[in-house]
């Protein structure tokens, strides 16, 4: 055991020396002297999460998994040039799919006046909404991290940002596209067939090595923001096709679906007006793509009451509205006219202790999405992350193949989250930060 | 008397631009009205020209049993160019705690209207832009609220010189000033500062209800290019939940060379 123990801490030493070794003989080819900072950081999260009931095709009930996230940062030129470096590891003990590996960020920013050139991997957020992000669309989503869809994949790029008077104006050159990854045969959260992520299908010719091109301008007069971007390249979000086989002139399906990229154009809007405690907040879009154009906004406002009664609490109010013009033909999961109200608690305490606790409501049937956020800090290094959803007001599915299909070839738009009745689940992470 | 005209004037304007919600004393200031807005002009002229700096912070939070909590910050400060309007620019950068690292607080103050403030959010790769009202919140948890940290505009006050005092061994003169912010989370403030260099050494802080809240100690001062006083340590105690907050200086550095590129939306993306 001992001897067990010192071997895999020597291998991990030489791992981390050698890694190191390397790393500095690839920047040492291009870092000049007058280095300023250099630094490592890195989080371990211990996680589980508890369905309450067991999954539709008899997934488990609980999925524990462990997160490594590091960064490596570093910069010269007194911050004029800097490099990082950001991996992500997950280990999952139910899904596959879910055990996964990913570089978030492996780039190099190099700042002038004036303009600064964003160059290698890297993550990018636009938009202002906090229940429904629909103007962002550079990288791709990780959707098996979580449901809510915040985590990202890291993206190969070239962003070139200008900081001017008029505004701030990005341009993007992209490639190397990203599959979004989807919870496998164990996992959780997911429709009734498998999508098949090691067969994807692309409309591009180029498959994932089309040049994608980004622009976004984005100003502020006064209390007032705007946003107007551009995007032109491969939808980040896929459709599904059914697999299956011909046999005897008679289509029989395998129980799993294809995802394909088709190219698209979207354009997006963003408005934000600070008044007071309010912000008043809008996105839209406006996609084109193999089955034409659509129209899509989320609008809403987020209102702060500082200091609760006297207290040290504040407490924020979060209303969106979203709209899909495609309606009923708007695929799963798209919140076509949902309404979301949310209440923020911010303790203010010393371990930052904040929840965030809401419901999204489908106006045109009695579907309801309960959600919680909580997180607490536990002394310097610690922090304990809670999440749960609560799905109510949806019929669940039939699980049997033939009835999944005739159930998915003539959905009902009222019981779009059908596939989702029997996912209430709470998770629980525990985060160490070194 | 120049500086004093001039004093008016912004007053005036400031009152003219939010319609009479200033409740400024345009017309006649009573004579220890004036004595405590002098008091007050001659502090800040004493700290013009410092042009920009930048100073690590430690936070000590403690609770009423004595428990510690610690931040560790950075700060850069770059001042106003137009006089007339603008006020500071200034970015904290958090390094502890570790689960905050990365965040930053960028603040854009303004001597007539409600500072502009965004904070960085390093796991969403997100600005957000606070609202402006919620500045009477504790800062991460402290007692110190987002409006303490904030240089002190001397437009943002009303002002009345009380007494002449001794504090920390020095002769005082002791003022009172009035937000004129009606968002503030004070009703007033009493101030001392020492005759011989204008250094604030002591403030009292009284709630919207008029009832002492919190009091806080700034010592140690050290002289920086020959003109400028900062302070090496601050302690804000509550009176009202017993619970105190210390801020640790160290390693100013003015004039490094910071500019505007530094404190803008896009640069707050990559703050270090």
């Amino acid at each position: 055991m001992i001897g067990l123990t010192h071997y895999i801490t020597d291998k991990k030493f030489m791992f981390i020396s050698h890694f190191r070794a390397g790393l500095y003989v690839v920047l040492g080819c291009w870092l000049p002297a007058g280095i300023n900072a250099a630094e490592w950081s890195a989080e371990v999260g211990f996680e589980s999460s508890f369905y309450l009931h067991s999954g539709p095709q008899g997934q488990s009930k609980v999925h524990p998994s462990v997160r490594l996230e590091a960064e490596y940062y570093r910069d010269w030129k007194g911050g004029q040039e800097s490099f990082t470096f950001s991996p992500l590891l997950v280990l999952d003990g139910q899904d596959s799919e879910r055990t996964h590996w990913d570089i978030k960020e492996l780039a190099w920013i190099h700042v002038d006046d004036g303009w600064e050139i964003r160059s290698g991997i890297r993550t990018v957020f636009w938009g202002v909404m906090e229940t429904r992000h629909l103007v962002d669309i550079i990288n791709q989503t990780d959707q098996v991290m979580n449901f809510d869809g915040e985590d990202k994949l890291g993206q190969p790029m070239v962003n070139l940002s200008i900081d001017q008077s008029w505004g701030t104006l990005d341009l993007y050159i992209m490639s190397f596209f990203r599959d979004r990854t989807f919870a496998g045969k164990d996992g959780r959260l997911r429709g009734p067939l498998i999508v098949d992520t090691d067969n994807p299908r692309f409309e591009s010719g180029n498959n994932r090595n089309r040049i994608e091109g980004a622009i976004r301008w984005h100003q502020y007069f006064g209390d007032f923001d705007i946003a107007v971007s551009h995007f032109s390249g491969t939808a980040r979000e896929p459709v599904f096709e059914l697999q299956g086989a011909l046999i005897g002139g008679t289509f029989i399906p395998n129980g799993m679906v294809t995802p394909v990229y088709p190219v698209i154009d979207q354009t997006g809007l963003e408005l934000q007006y600070i008044y007071e405690g309010w912000a008043l907040k809008a996105e839209a879009i406006s996609h084109y793509g193999h089955a034409g154009r659509y129209n899509a906004a989320v609008f809403g406002f987020e209102f702060t009451q500082s200091g609760l009664y006297d207290s040290r609490i504040d407490l924020g109010w979060v209303v969106e509205y979203s709209y899909d013009e495609r309606e009923e033909q708007a695929p799963v999961g798209i919140a076509e006219h949902d309404l979301a109200i949310a209440t923020r608690w911010s303790l203010n305490d010393v371990e930052s202790t904040e929840m965030l606790i809401g419901v999204i409501a489908d106006e045109s049937s009695d579907e309801l999405v309960f959600f919680l956020e909580g997180s607490r800090r536990l002394g310097e290094y610690w922090k304990l992350i809670v999440e749960s959803r609560i799905f109510v007001g949806g019929d669940p599915l039939p699980q049997d193949l033939p009835s999944v299909l005739t159930q998915l070839s003539n959905a009902d738009p009222d019981n779009k989250l059908g596939y989702l009745q029997d996912e209430d689940f709470l998770r629980v992470e525990l985060v160490r930060y070194f | 008397m120049q500086i004093i005209t001039k004093m008016h004037v912004f007053i005036l304007l400031g009152a003219m631009i939010f319609g009479g919600s200033v409740q400024a004393n345009q017309t006649k200031l009573s004579d220890t009205q004036q004595k405590g807005l002098d008091i007050a002009t001659e502090a800040e002229r004493r700290n013009d020209g410092f042009i920009d700096n930048r100073a690590k912070l430690t936070m000590i939070l403690r609770n009423k049993r004595g428990d510690t909590s610690t931040r560790l910050l950075r700060v850069r400060t770059l001042e106003g160019e137009n006089d007339a309007v603008d006020g500071d620019k200034s970015l904290m950068i958090f390094d502890s705690p570790r689960d905050q690292k990365g965040s930053a607080l960028l603040t854009y103050s303004y001597k007539f209207k409600p500072d502009d403030q965004w904070i960085y959010l390093p796991a969403a790769k997100r600005v957000k832009r606070i609202a402006s009202r919620n500045k009477s919140g504790p800062f991460v948890g402290s007692e110190f609220a987002y409006e303490d940290f904030n240089t002190p505009v001397v437009e943002k006050y009303k002002y009345d010189y009380l007494r002449d005092e001794q504090q920390q061994e020095q002769d005082c003169y002791v003022i009172e000033r009035y937000p004129l912010d009606k968002y503030s989370g004070y009703r007033r403030q009493v101030v001392w500062l020492d005759k011989q260099e204008y250094r604030v050494l002591k403030i009292d802080f009284y709630d919207r209800k008029n009832s002492l809240l919190k009091t806080l100690t700034i010592n140690d001062y050290a002289l920086y290019s020959d003109r400028y006083w900062r302070a090496n340590n601050q302690a804000m105690i509550n009176h009202q939940t017993g619970k105190s907050t210390e801020l640790k200086f160290s390693d100013y550095r003015f004039k490094t060379g910071l500019r505007d590129v530094d404190f803008s939306i896009n640069s707050l993306k990559r703050a270090r």
